[in-house]
Order: C-alpha cells, then sequence, then structure tokens
C-alpha cells in the first residue's frame, strides 16, 4: 500500500469495470489518445509563438496551451486511477484545469471586439493594393523628379560653359580692340590730330566698360559654383585682401577707409572678400566731384550670428530707387558720370545669400549726412552648401570686379 | 647673349600681332616661330613636313583653345615627349578658370599666365618674361646631349 492509498482508503476504479480486460482497454486506450492529442496541441501552439514574433493575443494562446496541458494531464490521471486510487491528486489536477479554464475563459471575453477590429485578410489585401499604387505613384514621381534634376543638372553646365566662353571668346576680340586703338594711338599719335585721339579714347572707353561687364556677368553667373569652404577668419583680414585689391583706386581718389574692431568669423572669406570689395569701390567711386570718399566698416552682434555695415558719404541713393537697386543692370546714372555695369548690388546680395544672410541698404541725399549705408547679415554657423558647388570643388576663381 | 628662338602657338591673328608688337618693344633679340593650331605647333617642334627646317624655340608660349588639337593637348604630348618635354612651355591664356591652371600644371607647364587687357601690362608682362627667362633662367642645351 503507498501513501495516496492510505489518504483515500478507496478502490481503485478498476474495481469499478470489475477489471474487465476489453473496458478497460476501452477506456486507457482513448484516455491515452485524447492525452496524446492534448498534450501535441500546446507543444505546436508553444512553437509557433516562438517561430512568429508579434503575434496578436499571444497570452491567451499561452493560457490556451496551459489550459490544454492541463486537460491532456487529467485524462492521464484517468487511466491511472484505474489501477491506483489517488482520487485527491486527480481531484487537484481537476482545480487546477477549472481555474485555467476558467482564466482563459475570462480571457475571451474582451478580446471578442478587440478580433472583430482586426482587418480579414480580404481588407488587408484592399489596403495593401491600395498602398502599392501608392509606392507606384510616387515612383512615377521620383522618376520626374530625377528627370527635372537631370535637366537642372544639364543647364547648369551649359551656364557655366557660358561663363567660361564668356571669360575666354568675349575677351579676346576685346582685348583686340584696346591693344591695337592703343597701339594706334601712341605710334601714329601726330597723324591722329586731336580728333583722332579723341576717338581712340573713346574706343578705349567702351573697351574698358564692356571688359567690366564680362567681369562682373562672369562674377555673379560664378557665385554658386564658386567653392566658399567655410574657413574661421579673422574679418579684418579679408577686409585688408579686399582693400589691397583696390590700392590703385583707393590711392588715387585720396580715400579714407576706416574700420571697427572687427570679428573672427567662420564663413566663405574668398567670397566675403569680393562683398567688401565691391561695397568699398561702390563708396569710393559714387563721389561728388572734388570731395575726399570716406567709407567706414563696422559690426556688430545679433541674436543671429553678426551684421557687418559698410558706410559711405557719397552722393546717396533716390529713397524710391532703393528697392531696385539690387537687380541686375540697375544703373542710376549715365555711363559718362560714374562708370559701373549695374551688377555689383545683384552680386552682393547673391553672395551674402549663399553665405547664408541678407542685405538692406539705407540711404539719405543731399547736404552733410548724405550717403549710403549697405547692412549685410551673416549666421553664427555657415549657411549649408548648395550641392552644386560641392560636386564643383575644383572651380575656385578670381574675379576682376568693377 | 644668342638670339633667342620663340615658338608661339596661337590662333587668334590679332593676338599674334600684338604678341609681336610688344615683344619688339623690349631689348630682346629674338626670331618667333608662329603656329597657328596644336598640329601645326607639334609638327614644328618634331621638325615633320612641312617644317623640316623648323627651329628648336627656346621657350614655347601656347595659349590654350585652339583649333585641331588644343593647347592641353599640345602641352600632354610635349610633356611626355623625352627630346621635347625639356624645352620650358608657358601657357598664355585668357582663362582665370582654376580648373585649367590646375590641369596645365598636372600637364608639367612651366609657367601658367592670363593674358592682360590692357595692352601695357601685357607689355610689362612680356618685359618680365624676357627678363626671366632669357636673362636669369639658365635654360637646357638645345640637344639632349651634353656639349
Amino acid at each position: 500500500m503507498n501513501m495516496f492509498d492510505t489518504v483515500t482508503g478507496l478502490m481503485p476504479h478498476g474495481v469499478c469495470f470489475f477489471y474487465r480486460q476489453d473496458l478497460i482497454l476501452l477506456h486507457v486506450i482513448s484516455d491515452a489518445l485524447i492525452a496524446l492529442a492534448y498534450f501535441s496541441i500546446p507543444v505546436t501552439l508553444l512553437h509557433f509563438l516562438r517561430k512568429r514574433a508579434s503575434i496578436p493575443f499571444a497570452h491567451v494562446l499561452v493560457l490556451f496551451a496551459a489550459f490544454i496541458m492541463l486537460c491532456g494531464f487529467t485524462h492521464i490521471m484517468g487511466i491511472w486511477t484505474i489501477w491506483k486510487p489517488y482520487y485527491y491528486l486527480e481531484g487537484g489536477v481537476k482545480v487546477l484545469t477549472a481555474a485555467v479554464s476558467l482564466l482563459t475563459a475570462a480571457a475571451l471575453v474582451p478580446l471578442v471586439p478587440k478580433a472583430l477590429a482586426m482587418r480579414t485578410p480580404e481588407e488587408l489585401e484592399a489596403v495593401n493594393t491600395q498602398l502599392r499604387e501608392q509606392i507606384d505613384r510616387r515612383d512615377e514621381a521620383e522618376q520626374v523628379t530625377q528627370q527635372t534634376l537631370q535637366q537642372l543638372e544639364t543647364s547648369n553646365r551649359e551656364l557655366e560653359q557660358f561663363a567660361y566662353v564668356a571669360s575666354h571668346d568675349l575677351q579676346a576680340p576685346l582685348r583686340s580692340v584696346k591693344g591695337f586703338s592703343s597701339l594706334l594711338g601712341k605710334k601714329y599719335a601726330e597723324q591722329l590730330g586731336d580728333e583722332g585721339q579723341e576717338y581712340i579714347d573713346l574706343i578705349e572707353e567702351s573697351a574698358g566698360n564692356m571688359q567690366r561687364l564680362i567681369d562682373d556677368l562672369l562674377a555673379l553667373s560664378r557665385v554658386d559654383q564658386v567653392a566658399a569652404e567655410p574657413t574661421d577668419a579673422d574679418v579684418t583680414e579679408t577686409l585688408d585682401a579686399a582693400l589691397a585689391q583696390l590700392d590703385a583706386d583707393i590711392k588715387s581718389s585720396g580715400a579714407q577707409v576706416t574700420h571697427d574692431e572687427l570679428p573672427t568669423l567662420t564663413t566663405g572669406h574668398n567670397l566675403l572678400l569680393q562683398v567688401f570689395q565691391n561695397l568699398v569701390s561702390n563708396g569710393i567711386k559714387f563721389q561728388p566731384p572734388g570731395q575726399t570718399p570716406k567709407v567706414h566698416i563696422s559690426s556688430a552682434r545679433t541674436r543671429e550670428g553678426w551684421e557687418f555695415s559698410v558706410r559711405d558719404n557719397g552722393i546717396g541713393i533716390p529713397q524710391d530707387k532703393l528697392q531696385s537697386v539690387f537687380e541686375i543692370f540697375t544703373r542710376l546714372h549715365g555711363q559718362g558720370e560714374y562708370e559701373g555695369s549695374g551688377i555689383g548690388l545683384a552680386l552682393i546680395q547673391r553672395i551674402v545669400k549663399r553665405l547664408g544672410g541678407s542685405v538692406s541698404i539705407e540711404s539719405t541725399q543731399g547736404g552733410k549726412g548724405s550717403g549710403t549705408t549697405v547692412r549685410f547679415s551673416l549666421p553664427e554657423r555657415p549657411a549649408s552648401q548648395p550641392e552644386s558647388a560641392q560636386e564643383r570643388p575644383g572651380l575656385t576663381t578670381s574675379f576682376g570686379t568693377a | 647673349m644668342t638670339q633667342a628662338n620663340i615658338l608661339l602657338v596661337e590662333d587668334n591673328p590679332a593676338d599674334v600681332r600684338l604678341t609681336q608688337e610688344v615683344l619688339r618693344e623690349t631689348q630682346l633679340d629674338f626670331v618667333m616661330q608662329l603656329a597657328r593650331d596644336g598640329e601645326q605647333a607639334m609638327q614644328i617642334l618634331r621638325k615633320q613636313a612641312p617644317f623640316e627646317d623648323a627651329q628648336t624655340p627656346d621657350l614655347v608660349l601656347l595659349d590654350l583653345n585652339l583649333p585641331r588639337k588644343d593647347g592641353r593637348e599640345v602641352l600632354a604630348e610635349v610633356k611626355s615627349d623625352p627630346d621635347l618635354r625639356r624645352i620650358p612651355v608657358l601657357v598664355l591664356s585668357t582663362s582665370k578658370a582654376e580648373r585649367d591652371i590646375l590641369t596645365c600644371y598636372e600637364l608639367h607647364a612651366n609657367c601658367y599666365l592670363t593674358k592682360p587687357v590692357d595692352l601695357d601690362q601685357f607689355g610689362q608682362l612680356v618685359q618680365t618674361l624676357q627678363q626671366f627667362w632669357f636673362g636669369m633662367a639658365m635654360l637646357p642645351p638645345k640637344s639632349r646631349k651634353a656639349h
């Protein structure tokens, strides 16, 4: 007798069957098959759960697996109790099974609306089709964008080619015109007489204007292509380099160019140099006859970075013209009065824009306070480079400016 | 000093004339051979027909944009030819494009100059060239074998 018999003191189930072999066989085989099936189901389920991530209602599946497993055990107990009367143990297994099956049943109820809300495979298929159509449309749009981009790149290359042709092929005949007119003036001065010399001067002056126009156009067309690697440098040095290029103009006009203390800044200093050069040059150029040009450069800290201003004591700009001076080819004076191509300020605006800042201008005319102040801002951090410049790093070019 | 021999490779007749005029203003005793395109330049340098009588120049002044064979090709051919590469080649171009400057030096140009538009400046440039290349610089012997 073992301890379980002692606990119940009852007879095993087999007694009820009178140990009839056919009855026992019938029960044992059917219970064993049921148990086998019940054990295999959770194994399959758990295997499925392990293989497949993110299954909805996985916790219910686990409960269900446990419930089936326990059901299997109740049938094993059924077989065992034919020979051994472990009825408490059998009852205990049933209690456990009852608890887990109740839990599973309870967990199932709130699941119904959620399961109903789930998409059926047909619905999923429809959504899938819609998505695929959307992707196709995006692909088409992407193709169109790519084509446009290619066209843009082509026209950019053509523009670059144009700039190159302008620099080389337009200047060659110009050099001939200037060269031979000046040779003529030198070698045949006596034969030419005053009137002839005047004609020669006019030819040379026109050729000079055309030269400036070509140089400025070239500079303008290349603002976006010139490499402008941001470097950390003292703006005073950049200004000094610009002034060095204007040395002849400053000396001949007797101009006084002064500046406050200027900051050290990370920006495209080769482009900044062009800005200073053009602005100071304008300040020297646009002066009433006989006046000493005074140009002052200062800087101020702003929230976004720095603001620079270039102030001159020149002839100023009429209020109604202040809006249009940044447009290309805007000239306010006749060719005979003040030389210029009408490109300088357009160039400045384009450069400052590329450096990530903006330009403004104010001016007063007549009297003692006459003059123009051009302000431009530069960001604390350098603006991101346009792609064109990154792709063509080999195009740094220095340009002559009027 | 003996007569300087300069090969000018230039397709623009006006530029040729201007260069001649400006060279005449200098103190340099020179003869100028002229090539109107890159092919002619190579024929002169290699003394090929119809230029069998050509002289080996002391110095080549080379324009870049030339018909038939362009200046960069001439430069590349000269500098890869063991018989010619010692001849100093000065590129004289209107282009200020960094691309051109870089290409020429990478092809072993001895110097890259931009043509000034102003005649006086051009005069100064040629004057300086004369002083440097025919005054200060020591040029290689005309034939490869040392005398």
